[in-house]
């Protein structure tokens, strides 16, 4: 087993074979990067990450560099005041005001390298998007086609009544 | 750009665990797809997690359910027209049944609530109406469900101003008649009152006296706030109870008392007071502490034990036992082992009988003993402890052309027989019958007439005894139904139709009597069961229908290890020679009427033995 100060830094290569290099601190707000180390001790190679191409790693790089020193959360997954909130602090709120494939892609990489708290901020910052709109809105938002016939449709509408006029 | 296509189900799920359940349900309507998921994921997640809801909403409805049973008793007996206002029917509440509160399905009431809230997420309302009564103030409080604004006739109620609001607890509390017993069922047949109101919930008060379990038993025993639902009156639907501990008598400011929550248990206050809700399921029986005390159902015709009903026991000290029964219409004894009053408890029969499959709520009885002391002050005979009044509320309006409300519809007798000032044994006669009127003179003379089917009757049957005691519970059919006759049908081409249930199979027999007109004697039919003197009327009732053929009262039932058998048997002998005695009862000449082929055979320590039937089938 490696002791964490022999190593500086990891190589992280991209799924485009870009190499890039960060801090292993950095790099351990990835559950998946950090119990790698942990079973192999140490890597000289660079890790492929084989989902996430460079923009999308720079990004959570950058990410992970913003919040290392975050205190690690305790993992609670039924913890329902976790879920229930939205709210998300300003720097993410920035770090995520990207185009919706970037942020999807985000999404996917921080599932991908096991980073929970980006997880979390990805899915807030969609369930936001989502949030108090209406269909007509989310439909425009997301570039989705209504394929609902006119019947249909009036027929949603009205289960749903009870829950539009809050 | 559409995330469901592009992220794996299980990322959607946690997009959507952070929607509201309102904008899950928005967004099944942005296109099929979204629909299929978000339907999916509500159904498959949150109304998973929605389950503990109804149990929630129950609990917190317990207070209210059990202000509802307050709202039907005061109601019914001011009878107030107090959904009057209300003829619309809304969200599928006919409020046309609410003219009369007797009208009232209550389990309906509970079934409604729990659609009403979980499915259709509507609000419900307690509607703890403060009614005007010219310029005074009467603090009645009625409940109504769905949105009263909804409904523009209600003009009956007045919402209380927020001041009226803030005194509501002050009002209610200082209203003599809420004190009353309200009870539903806490966790012994204990009497309510109403003793605080929080927001959203209300404190009822349970009576008696019991550990409060967070406390060490050295302490004087405390008030105990049970609030229990009422699974008797609720079959299902209510099966679960919360219990509320006061913790008024320990100085909840005191900073320990925020020790007390715990995630099963909740504090609660207001401006005058905190309490300690528990939520915690309450039905466990507890091996330790468990009191032996069933209760049994006689076979009608052979005496044998039908069924079995195991006591529960849900408190240290204490027993509470439940059943669900089914009697057909009748006679019937309800037999209370010998026990023990100590000192200190209380014995609390609880009878609540009221009918399936029809909306009528139908009486609670509560008999309460008090002390050994109390016994001795009236003679060691537990009779004049009790009291005879029962509540009926006959059916709803589905059945209104079969009952004839005529006062009270059932007459109890109870006796209690003291062979020391300690051991009592209570037995109630039971009285079930409902009012039938038949027009005979349709139907050729000796043809058999076929009545309509038996009413079954359903109650629940609680005893409450102190500590150390081991009552159970017996119950005996003691007479068939019997219509009441009317004398012009009655001896209608000199003959005489009676109609009896036969318990055992659930059917009427209809027995066709050559007589000879007795004009006398048909005046004592059931014109005139009213109020009156219980034993006269129960011997009248009884002696006449009286049989028991093979029922035995099994001796070992009333076996008390070193207690001396209590008299029930004695007392019954003493009935059934009052029923053969010839002599007349009264001025009337009123003499009963032998029955055929019916004979006391004897009464042993064991057994009191008949023979026969009391027909030829």
């Amino acid at each position: 087993m490696a002791t964490p100060s022999t190593q500086a830094t990891v190589k992280l290569q991209s799924n485009d074979n870009v190499v890039i290099e960060v801090e292993r601190a950095i790099a351990e707000r990835s559950v998946l990067i950090k119990n790698m180390l942990e079973d192999c001790g140490e890597v000289t190679d660079a890790i492929p990450i084989s989902n996430v191409n460079e923009s999308i790693l720079r990004k959570v790089i950058e990410w992970c560099e913003h919040h290392k020193n975050d205190p690690v959360a305790a993992e609670n997954e039924n913890d329902d005041s976790r879920k229930k909130t939205t709210d998300i602090d300003e720097w993410d709120q920035k770090f995520m005001n990207v185009d919706q494939e970037m942020l999807f892609e985000i999404i996917l990489a921080a599932n991908f390298l096991d980073i929970k708290p980006l997880l979390d901020t990805g899915c807030k910052t969609v369930a936001n998007m989502i949030k108090g709109k209406s269909p007509e809105e989310i439909r425009k938002l997301f570039n989705i086609q209504n394929d609902f016939t006119p019947e249909e449709e009036e027929q949603i509408r009205r289960e749903n009544e009870w829950a539009e006029d809050r | 750009m559409d995330f469901l296509p592009v992220l794996p189900l299980e990322l959607c799920h946690q997009i959507l665990s952070h929607l509201a359940n309102e904008d899950l349900v928005i967004c099944t309507g942005v296109s099929r797809t979204w629909h299929h998921c978000f339907r999916q994921y509500c159904v498959s997640v949150r109304l998973r997690q929605l389950r503990p809801v109804p149990a929630m909403l129950e609990r917190q409805n317990i207070v209210e359910i059990n202000a509802f049973n307050y709202f039907c008793n005061e109601a019914y007996e001011r009878s107030l027209p107090v959904f009057e206002g209300l003829s619309k029917e809304d969200k599928g509440h006919d409020y046309s049944r609410f003219i009369r509160p007797k009208d009232y399905s209550i389990h309906r009431y509970c079934a409604d609530v729990d659609d009403y809230d979980i499915i259709r997420g509507q609000k419900r309302t307690l509607l703890v109406a403060i009614v005007k009564n010219g310029t005074s103030w009467a603090y009645d409080f009625y409940l109504l469900f769905g949105d009263p604004k909804a409904d523009e006739n209600i003009t009956y109620f007045e919402s209380p101003s927020p001041k009226e609001q803030l005194h509501l607890p002050t009002l209610l509390l200082s209203n003599p008649t809420l004190q009353r017993n309200m009870c539903t069922s806490c966790v012994y047949a204990s009497s309510f009152r109403l003793l605080d109101v929080l927001p959203k919930q209300s404190i009822a008060v349970c009576e008696r006296q019991v550990h409060c379990p967070y406390e060490d038993y050295s302490r004087p025993v405390s008030k105990c706030c049970c609030i229990g639902s009422s699974p008797f009156l609720f079959g299902v639907c209510l099966q679960r109870r919360c219990v509320i501990w006061s913790i008024l008598d320990i100085d909840t400011r005191q900073p320990r008392a925020a020790s007390f929550e715990s995630p099963g248990r909740q504090l609660v206050s207001n401006n005058f007071s905190r309490y300690l809700v528990e939520f915690g399921e309450r039905d466990q029986p507890n091996p330790e502490k468990h009191f032996p005390g069933d209760l049994y159902v006689c076979n009608w015709s052979n005496g044998g034990v039908e069924a079995h009903y195991q006591a529960t026991v849900h408190d240290e000290g204490s027993i509470r036992r439940e059943s669900l029964l089914c009697f057909t219409s009748g006679n019937y004894v309800i037999s209370a082992r010998p026990f023990i009053v100590g000192a200190l408890g209380k014995l609390v029969v609880d009878i609540r009988i009221f009918r399936v499959r029809s909306r009528t709520v139908l009486f609670y009885r509560r008999l309460e003993l008090g002390s050994a002391d109390e016994f001795n002050l009236v003679g060691g005979n537990l009779e004049s402890a009790f009291s005879c009044c029962f509540k009926v509320w006959p059916g709803g309006n589905e059945d209104n052309s079969g009952w004839k409300h005529r006062g009270p519809v059932s007459y109890v007798r109870q006796e209690a027989c003291s062979s020391s000032p300690v051991v009592e044994s209570c037995k109630l006669y039971l009285n079930l019958f409902r009012y039938y009127e038949e027009d005979l003179s349709l139907l050729p003379p000796g043809s058999l007439y076929t009545p309509p089917s038996p009413v079954i009757w359903t109650a629940d049957i609680v005893l409450t005894a102190p500590p150390g005691s081991s009552p159970e519970f017996h119950l005996f059919p003691s007479a068939y139904e019997r219509y009441p006759t009317r004398p012009t049908v009655s001896y209608h081409n000199m003959s005489k139709y009676t109609h009896f249930l036969e318990p055992s199979r659930r059917t009427f027999v209809s027995e066709y009597q050559h007589q000879d007109v007795d004009l006398i004697r048909s005046l004592q039919s059931y014109e005139y069961f009213g109020p009156g003197p219980t034993e006269s009327l129960f011997y009248q009732y009884s002696a006449y229908n009286f049989v028991c053929p093979n029922t035995r009262m099994q001796a070992n039932a009333w076996d008390v290890d070193g207690w001396p058998p209590v008299s029930l048997e004695v007392r019954l002998e003493k009935h059934w020679y009052d029923y053969t005695s010839p002599v007349p009862m009264d001025d009337s000449g009123y003499q009963p009427e032998e029955m055929p082929n019916r004979e006391l055979l004897g009464v042993d320590d064991n057994f009191i033995k008949f023979v026969d039937r009391i027909w030829p089938l």
